[in-house]
């Protein structure tokens, strides 16, 4: 009887308690999200999705199929930064098809991370910066 | 105390802490204590309330050159120069900002009504050529520097333009063309000469073991040959680039330090 009485009290009491403090509404948890960067698309992702030419639309959407599905599935390998990849897409839009694929390749020679001495450092990445523009062909 | 308060009020009123003569003293404190980018608004102030002021002028020209603001320190060179050439120092600092920024066209129509000395002038064209990379006119004009020992450390620097060892881009080329890696090699970058070579061979010999296997039905050997060539022109394309390269660091090697030097001359006021 006593244990009765006594359960019966504690179950009004934890509901008096229930009523008497505020309970967690919807809105505080919504509060309570921590709101996550969105993440920027990367400016290669945006220059492949813009395209004037069939060879842009073609190079384009092979670049946007390689990110996604090949080269996303693994940590990244490359030593410099823009990566070959991106390295390729940009050198295509800037030089054509044909300077540019002997750029890339050339590019993708150089790929080894044994000539560290040969480049600036980008010290937030911690690669070796190799941009399309810096050294062209015709420069002198 | 509410009298003096008052009072103490009425005289701040006739207190300008921005006056001229303030203003001068404290851009002076902040040049001779090296805050040079604090001195420009400064030496701007003063140059609003008095531009006669060629001292202050001159400060405003050498902080401008000591932060590296070329650009900035050219407008405002525009901004105060019909007070300029009253002065050889001002004249001088001017002509240094032109050539900093790379306003030659500028500076060879001022030059030419410059009354700079004629060692000034030669010093400045000196420099304009090293500046434009036209190396056969700075050696030139170095050999009129020996008299002016000041001016020896710049004319060491220009004179060691003459024994640049610039690589030919068409040579480099040729020699890939013949042996995969080799134009690197010759450019000074035997690493990725090295691995050109690799790349190209390893790639070619595969092409080769495809074909002699399955003879040209191979996809093996038509896939690697593929690789192969294209390794290989991109090395041949890589040797020219690679040659380039080097010359253009051979030229900043000069052009930087010549810089460094050309800005401590005549610095510093």
């Amino acid at each position: 009887m006593i244990r009765s009485i006594s359960i019966s009290i504690g179950i009004i009491s934890v509901l008096l308690i229930g009523t008497i403090c505020n309970a967690q509404s919807v809105n505080d948890l919504n509060n309570l999200k921590i709101e996550l960067p969105v993440r920027q698309e990367s400016i290669y992702i945006l220059k492949a999705k813009e395209f004037q030419s069939e060879y842009d639309l073609f190079f384009g959407v092979l670049f946007l199929f390689y990110k996604k599905y090949v080269s996303s599935q693994d940590a990244s390998s490359c030593s410099f930064t823009p990566s070959c990849s991106e390295y390729a897409l940009m050198a295509i839009k800037s030089q054509g098809i044909f300077e540019g694929l002997l750029n890339f390749w050339d590019r993708f020679s150089r790929c080894n991370g044994m000539s560290p001495e040969n480049y600036p450092v980008d010290e937030e990445k911690r690669l070796l910066i190799d941009p399309v523009s810096d050294w062209h062909y015709h420069e002198k | 105390m509410f009298v003096c308060f008052f009072v103490n009020i009425k005289a701040q009123e006739n207190t300008d802490l921005f006056n001229y003569s303030n203003s001068l003293r404290y851009a002076d404190y902040l040049y001779n204590s090296g805050e040079f980018m604090l001195a420009l608004p400064e030496y701007k102030r003063v140059l609003f309330l008095y531009p006669g002021n060629t001292q202050a002028n001159i400060r405003l020209h050498d902080s401008y050159i000591r932060l590296g603001k070329y650009a900035e320190g050219k407008k405002a060179s525009d901004q105060f120069s019909p007070h300029y050439f009253r002065n050889d120092t001002l004249e001088l600092l001017r002509f240094k900002l032109l050539l900093l920024n790379g306003s030659y066209n500028i500076f060879e129509k001022e030059i030419l009504n410059s009354s700079l000395t004629a060692k000034d002038k030669d010093y400045l064209l000196m420099s304009k050529y090293v500046f434009q990379k036209n190396w056969g006119q700075a050696n030139e004009y170095s050999t009129k520097m020996n008299n002016y020992p000041e001016l020896y450390q710049l004319k060491n620097i220009a004179a060691k333009s003459a024994q640049l060892n610039y690589k030919s881009p068409g040579l480099s080329l040729a020699m890939s063309a013949i042996m995969p890696g080799s134009g690197k090699v010759y450019s000074g970058y035997w690493k990725d000469g090295l691995f050109s070579f690799l790349f190209v061979g390893i790639t070619a010999w595969q092409s080769y073991r495809g074909f002699s296997q399955k003879g040209t039905k191979s996809y093996y050997g038509w896939i690697m040959g593929a690789v192969s060539f294209s390794f290989y022109t991109g090395n041949i394309y890589g040797a020219a680039k690679a040659a380039n390269k080097k010359n253009h660091e051979l030229d900043h090697l000069i052009l930087d330090e010549y810089e460094k030097a050309f800005i401590s001359t005549y610095s510093g006021f």
